[in-house]
């Protein structure tokens, strides 16, 4: 019997988008709701589409101790899905697991949320007829590195067989390694369907039975998680064939954009140029879109952006909401990483004491133990006890980041006036 | 840079002075002690970089009311030549700098930091304006300050140094974040993200309480339907007790009214209000026997009466006939007075009428008249038939004017047509066309035939002119032919000449005549052979011209004859031509005048025949038009005629006369239509005398037969109304009498009748009377009244009794009465009021504690809806997130900072550690050279002094106070050295710090300040004149300016 179903992961409801200073009251409201919204979004689907089931791979709430207001739109979510006959079946991931608080909320009974045991599979049943099961296993606690796949497998019989998991397939760079498991195993399961949750990123890593996907989060959460986010409509045919279809449901979109500035010579030329970056993207986007500029090039302008208030005065020009909801573009930051007009690499063969340092910075850059013995001086602040409390740790991404930033600086200092 | 002039203003010893044009290079500035040499160092260190605050050690030279503290140097720059003019007056501590720029703005502090670029107070003062003191002062050296700037300016980055940006870093990163502060930007957001969490804690832990609510709102929900089933059942019982409590009364009062009841005798039925009735009764019936009496009294009195009155009945009879006649009695008194005017107004309009008829016409009679029809339409079509004929005759005689005017027209142009005839035959000449053509075709010919002749005369005559200068031209030349033939007399006059010219020349030179003769002879000889020769040659040539030109010239007059008989043959045939043109004039000949004045005739007989043509034709034209409006005539006069006969058609239908116009007709219906009127007015009259004639017969009649009627004697016409008033007067009396008659029998009826009446009402009222006696089960009336009362007090009891038991059941509800009456009857009313009050009072505490549960259940059910609404939590995550964002990036620019101030840091200690700045090698350069070669500096890393080295490498550790001065002195020079090769190079002021070195060292040391004078304005003060000397043996340009006394003085050199 042909049907379909969604797949969403990493709703990370009431999470507040990362990494945003102020903004205005109107673009709060937006943002605030942002994940929400997205939810919503996911059950329209399943009731417009019409689909069997829905199914969430973990991460559903953003904390372990999730907010009421999170738990009661979700129930109320799933009470519209229910409503239309349309089952929901939930894992909980490292950001919810099953161990965090909950609130006495009556669910609808046919939400079904996977328990952290043995993962056992629940019949799909589709007008008296099982069109398939789903098996699938939340996380006990936070940080579950036992490989959670190789409890699942398929009950006999099953005419399409769904696994739902959060996990880490393949240590994808830049996630936690929570129930690491490899690609060659989960194929290898017996599953038609790995529905996978954990990493943001949409990413389809097999693309022939047994399908297994990442969905993605289907709102980007910080301006690294750039362009469409949604979840995936799986069309399963008579013969079992499955045919995959991305729907954005991302209320706000985050964008990352380049501004090449070589060859300005006026603040002008900039600006412009950056608010037709910002107008192309309001004209794609086509919901609210919160935006990073990133100015680079060798250019002359290089000596004014370097002034502390000139690129926020630009950049209070930039932000503009004064738009209909859905054409909002927000200016999230500008990066400058423009460079005086000059070649580096001459000057880092200087033999003066600018090249000195240009060499010492190149040194550093080259020399991960250098580079580690910088973090002694970050010490003050990022030892500090609210410091570590409240700030990243330090790795080795940022301290290169932040040397790149120090020899631009450390140029444009030492050169001062002697270019004007 | 350097100074051009300075003004120096209320500043220590110096109130004011002007010093200008000082040099470029070493300036001398001589002065004793006192004399204000310092002063004019802190003056150049204050007006560039501030004057000393009060609370400085340093003297700040200001006088307390003395002319403004401060003064004004101008300077010039080396890169571009423009003059700069830094001023500073009293202001803020360190005095307020304005800066005249080269184009005349005013500008600030900015600019001196500009002019003086890297440049600090203290850096100026220990290096580039120095006295002894500093000179001397080892610790002037040790400044940080200072100390980085030896090493940094071989950082080959310009004038920034590294320390500059490691003491910028430092303070930037303190603006972000400092341990222990809480101001500081991290550390405010660090505190922040701390009131956020506990914040966040607290929410959550409220969060977790969501399900203990729930719970207990479900617990108090239970409470409060317990508590709500006792209420209900105490409330029941109260109301049962309530019932009890309010019976009690009419309960009483009931028991009371049955005892009552059973003690009165047992009287069934009574008449109602029967005592009341029974004396009502009695009372009227003395009445009604008193009314009786008085009304037969009356009746008798009103017999007597009826009796005395007299009636004429017929007269009474005819009471309405007489009524009518004096109803109509004032429109006969006038009807009667107007019938004879009436008669004598119909006779007047009849006598009108036929006047107007005989106005109209004899044949009009009044049938003629009514029949006529005098209506608008008629009228419409009379003053239609009025315009058409108008119209019509109007046509007609604009036709015949316009055949008038064509007629004379035509005569008009005839006459001049005749004119011009006759004028044609007057002047001769033909008169047609044809004719005049001819006449001018034969006028052309004649004047081309006469010019012809006489040019062809006058081209004969010139050709004969011409042949005739011929004939004499070639007898001239023939006569010249003839000459050439003889050359002796030439020859001959020649050696004439020659002989006289000879004889002049011999007499003036003496020679002998033979010799003078014999030359003669040669010359001679020689002379006329050679003249000979040379005549014969033009000779020839001479004839050959002439024969040229006469064989020409004969050419020529055979060419002139052949000419000039060709023109007489021409000629011939020209006036052959003339002749004939003059035959066609009519003329053997004529002249030139002739032709002309023939040519003016011709053009006369030509405009004539034009006017002739164009009158004619405009006859012809007139002769058109006259027909045509004899036509238009012809054709509106037959209009008119026809017109003018429907017309008559019009006239006879009506019966008219046709001699009428439309006008008259018009008129003439006017005069029927007034005509008409009167015939009416006639009509009318005669009716209305008609009508007043039948009226008074009418009258007359009627009033006749009344009169018979009633007895008396007719009258007449005259007699009508005298007879009506005396009958009115009549029947006015009869009918007051019989008015009178009539209501004294009407009295007597209705006595009869009340008497009746009151004789029935007796009766009626006995009978009642004994009827109630008979209800009342009595005998007579006191003992109907006895009965009576009896009756009224258990009727009262039974009232009483329904009335509480109605109470009760109300009380109890319906149905209920008798059980509440048994219930009441079981119980005793002390007993229910305490029992109620009981209960009362555990109601009251029930309600109490369901007011409690319904408050907490509200209260509950409140922080339930708030948790759920709640955004709080979301919100303060939002703001948590925001938090951080701002302390990562705040994190992010201090951790660059501090990335950035270390690799600067070990760059720095590398590069002093490994290199020798290049401020070291100037100063041992100086050094080497102020000491004769004997020392050189060396700044080893990590000392805080430079060193002095033999030129071996040797250390001296113990320097003399001339020797370290000197070394001192050379790193100051090496500073400035490096200093203007990186930027503007500064005036240097150096305050007589020579004192302490040996004469052969002061000598080196003035020579390499003459050396740096050569790259940086010098201002060297001196109270030693040895040391002015030294200079000015060394340069005896060197300027020079004497300082005495707060005066500053030009000294030549």
């Amino acid at each position: 019997m042909a049907f379909s179903f969604v797949h969403a992961a990493d709703l990370h409801l009431d999470c507040p988008l990362e990494g945003l200073g102020e903004v205005p009251p109107e673009l709060a409201a937006i943002l605030k709701n942002s994940t929400f919204r997205a939810l919503d979004s996911i059950v329209d689907l399943c009731i417009e589409q019409k689909t069997a089931f829905l199914v969430v791979a973990g991460d559903v709430y953003n904390a372990k101790d999730k907010s009421l207001c999170a738990q009661l739109r979700l129930q109320h979510s799933l009470a519209r899905l229910a409503e239309a006959s349309i089952p929901s079946y939930i894992v909980h991931g490292n950001h919810d697991p099953a161990n965090g608080w909950n609130a006495a909320l009556d669910w609808p009974d046919a939400a079904h949320f996977l328990s952290s045991g043995k993962g056992g599979a629940l019949p799909v049943i589709c007008h008296g007829t099982e069109i398939a099961s789903v098996s699938g296993i939340s996380y006990a606690k936070g940080a579950v590195t036992e490989n959670l796949a190789a409890r699942l497998s398929p009950p006999k019989g099953s005419p399409f067989s769904v696994a739902v998991l959060h996990c880490n397939c393949g240590q994808v760079g830049g996630y936690e390694a929570y129930s690491p498991c490899t690609l060659d195993e989960l194929a290898r399961s017996g599953f038609d369907y790995w529905a996978l949750g954990h990493v943001h990123k949409r990413s389809i890593l097999h693309e022939q039975a047994p399908v297994v996907l990442y969905p993605g989060n289907p709102q980007g959460l910080n301006p690294k998680e750039t362009g469409p986010k949604g979840c995936y409509l799986v069309h399963v045919s008579d013969s079992q064939a499955v045919a995959l279809q991305f729907v954005e449901t991302d209320a706000v979109r985050w964008s990352y954009a380049e501004v090449a500035c070589s060859g300005m010579t006026q603040e002008q030329e900039l600006i412009d140029k950056a608010q037709e970056t910002l107008d192309g993207i309001r004209n794609q986007a086509g919901r609210p879109a919160l935006v990073r500029l990133l100015l680079t090039g060798r250019t002359a302008l290089h000596r004014n952006l370097a002034r502390p208030n000139l690129l926020r005065e630009i950049t209070e020009e930039l932000r503009d909401i004064d738009h209909a909801p859905d054409e909002i573009v927000w200016l999230e930051a500008i990066q400058n990483q423009t460079r005086l007009d000059i070649d580096l690499e001459e000057r880092r063969t200087s033999k003066d004491f600018l090249g000195d340092f240009l060499r010492a910075v190149q040194e550093a850059r080259a020399n991960s133990e250098k580079l580690a013995e910088l973090k002694d001086v970050l010490e003050p602040l990022f030892s500090d006890r609210r410091g570590h409390k409240y700030l990243p740790e330090l790795n080795e991404e940022k301290l290169l980041a932040w040397l790149d930033e120090a020899e631009n600086y450390g140029l444009d200092a030492l050169v001062g006036g002697a270019e004007e | 840079m350097r100074i051009k002039e300075f003004f120096i203003s209320g500043f220590g010893i110096f109130a004011k002075e002007h010093v200008r044009e000082l040099s470029p290079g070493l300036n001398l500035f001589v002065g004793d002690n006192e004399a204000g040499k310092s002063t004019l160092v802190a003056f150049f260190r204050a007006i560039f970089f501030g004057f000393e605050s009060g609370q400085s050690k340093e003297n700040s030279y200001k006088i307390a009311g003395a002319v403004e503290h401060g003064g004004v140097i101008t300077v010039q720059t080396e890169r571009d030549g423009k003059e700069y003019a830094i001023r500073r007056a009293p202001g803020r501590a360190q005095g307020e700098v304005s800066v005249t720029m080269p184009d005349g703005n005013l500008r600030g502090e900015d600019v001196t930091g500009q002019l003086l670029p890297g440049m600090t107070k203290d850096l100026y003062r220990n290096v580039f304006a120095f006295s002894l003191d500093e000179l001397q002062g080892l610790e002037s050296l040790k400044g940080q300050d200072v100390r980085s700037r030896i090493y940094s300016y071989g950082a080959g980055a310009g004038v920034v140094s590294a320390v500059d940006v490691e003491r910028q870093l430092e303070r930037e990163m303190g603006e972000i974040f400092r341990s222990q502060a809480s101001t500081k930007r991290a550390n405010t957001l660090l505190g922040k993200l701390d009131d956020v969490h506990i914040r966040m804690g607290d929410l959550r832990s409220e969060n977790s309480s969501y399900h203990d609510t729930r719970e207990r709102l479900a617990q108090v929900s239970r409470d409060l339907d317990t508590l709500e089933q006792s209420i209900e059942s105490m409330q029941s019982e109260i109301i049962h007790l309530g019932q009890l409590e309010r019976a009690w009364e009419p309960w009483t009062e009931l028991c009371e009214a049955k005892a009552g009841l059973e003690r009165l005798p047992t009287i069934e039925t009574f008449p109602e209000d029967g005592i009341g009735r029974l004396d009502r009764c009695e009372e009227r019936i003395k009445d009604i026997e008193a009314e009786q009496k008085e009304k037969a009294r009356e009746q008798e009195r009103e017999r007597t009466k009826l009796c005395e009155v007299d009636v004429d009945e017929r007269l009474v009879e005819a009471r309405s006939a007489i009524d009518s006649l004096m109803q109509g009695r004032e429109h006969l008194e006038s009807a009667l007075k107007d019938l004879s005017g009436l008669r004598k107004e119909a006779e007047a309009a009849h006598c009108v009428l036929g006047e107007a008829l005989r106005q109209i016409g004899e044949e009009w009679d009044e049938e003629k008249l009514e029949s006529f029809d005098t209506s608008m339409p008629v009228i419409a079509e009379v003053q239609d038939w009025r315009a058409r004929l108008e119209r019509c005759s109007h046509d007609a005689t604009q036709a015949s004017a316009k055949v008038e005017e064509a007629d004379r027209s035509i005569g008009e142009s005839k006459e001049k047509l005749e004119n011009a005839e006759r004028q044609m035959t007057e002047i001769d000449l033909p008169v047609d066309s044809e004719h005049i053509a001819q006449q001018e075709c034969a006028l052309k010919r004649v004047r081309s035939g006469l010019s012809k002749v006489d040019t062809l005369n006058l081209e004969i005559e010139h050709l004969r002119q011409q042949d005739n200068e011929r004939g004499k031209s070639l007898e001239r030349c023939e006569r010249d032919l003839d000459q050439q033939s003889r050359p002796f007399y030439r020859k001959a006059g020649m050696v004439l000449a020659l002989a006289l010219m000879t004889f002049v020349v011999l007499s003036r030179t003496n020679l002998p005549t033979a010799v003078g003769l014999g030359v003669l002879a040669l010359l001679t000889l020689v002379v006329g052979e050679m003249f000979e020769r040379s005549s014969r040659a033009a000779e020839n040539e001479r004839r050959a011209q002439l024969r040229e030109d006469i064989q020409r010239l004969d050419e020529a007059k055979a060419q002139s004859e052949r000419g000039m008989k060709e023109r007489g043959d021409e000629l011939e045939k020209a006036e052959t031509k003339l002749s004939s043109a003059w035959a066609d004039l009519g003329r053997q000949s004529g002249t030139l005048d002739d032709v002309d004045r023939l040519e003016a005739d011709l053009n006369t007989a030509k405009e004539i025949l034009s006017r002739c043509r164009t009158l004619r034709e405009q006859v012809a034209d007139s002769l058109r038009r006259l027909k045509d409006a004899q036509e238009r005539q012809s054709e509106l006069q037959g209009k008119l005629d026809e017109t003018k006969s429907e017309w008559l058609g019009w006239l006879s239908e009506r019966g008219l006369r046709p001699t009428l116009t439309p006008e008259t007709t018009l008129e003439l219906l006017h005069k029927i239509e007034a005509a008409c009127d009167k015939l009416r007015t006639a009509r009318a009259r005669d009716e209305r005398a008609a009508q007043v004639e039948k009226y008074l017969d009418e009258r007359e009649q009627k009033l006749n037969e009344v009169l018979e009627s009633c007895g008396r004697s007719t009258v007449d016409r005259d007699g009508m109304s005298e007879t009506l008033s005396r009958l009115k007067d009549d029947l006015q009396d009869t009918l007051s009498n019989a008015s009178e008659r009539d209501k004294h029998q009407e009295n007597l009826e209705r006595l009869s009748l009340e008497l009746s009446s009151w004789r029935d009402k007796a009766h009626r009222a006995q009978d009642e009377f004994v009827g109630l006696l008979r209800l009342g089960s009595a005998a007579d009336a006191e003992e109907f009244r006895k009965r009576g009362r009896y009756y009224s007090d258990r009727q009262e009891r039974l009232v009483q009794i329904q009335q509480h038991e109605n109470e009760i059941e109300l009380i109890a509800g319906l149905g209920k009465g008798a059980w509440l009456q048994g219930e009441l009857a079981q119980t005793d009313e002390l007993s229910v009021q305490t029992e109620l009050a009981n209960k009362k009072e555990g109601l009251e505490h029930s309600n109490g504690e369901s007011r409690e549960k319904l408050t907490e259940k509200g209260s509950l059910l409140t922080t339930i809806k708030d948790m759920e609404r709640s955004d709080e939590l979301s919100t303060a995550m939002a703001e948590e997130s925001s938090l951080r964002a701002n302390l990562e990036r705040e994190a992010s620019d201090w951790a660059m900072r501090a990335i950035c101030k270390e690799i600067l840091r070990q760059t720095r200690e590398r590069y002093e550690k490994e290199k020798q700045p290049r401020v070291i090698r100037e100063a041992s350069g100086f050094l080497s050279k102020i000491t004769s070669g004997a020392y050189e500096v060396m700044s080893p890393y990590g000392q805080e002094e430079a060193e002095v080295v033999t030129p071996g490498g040797v250390r001296r550790t113990r320097l003399s106070r001339g020797t370290r001065e000197q070394l001192y002195l050379s790193l100051r020079f090496g500073l400035i050295r490096q200093y203007s090769s990186d930027a503007e190079a500064l005036p240097v002021l150096m305050d007589d710090i020579l004192v302490n070195f040996d004469p052969k060292r002061s000598r080196a040391a003035a020579e390499t300040v003459l050396e740096l004078a050569q790259s940086n304005q010098v201002l060297f003060f001196t109270c030693h004149p040895e040391t002015a000397d030294l200079f000015s043996t060394l340069d005896g340009t060197i300027a020079q300016l004497a300082v005495q006394d707060g005066r500053i003085a030009r000294v030549a050199p």
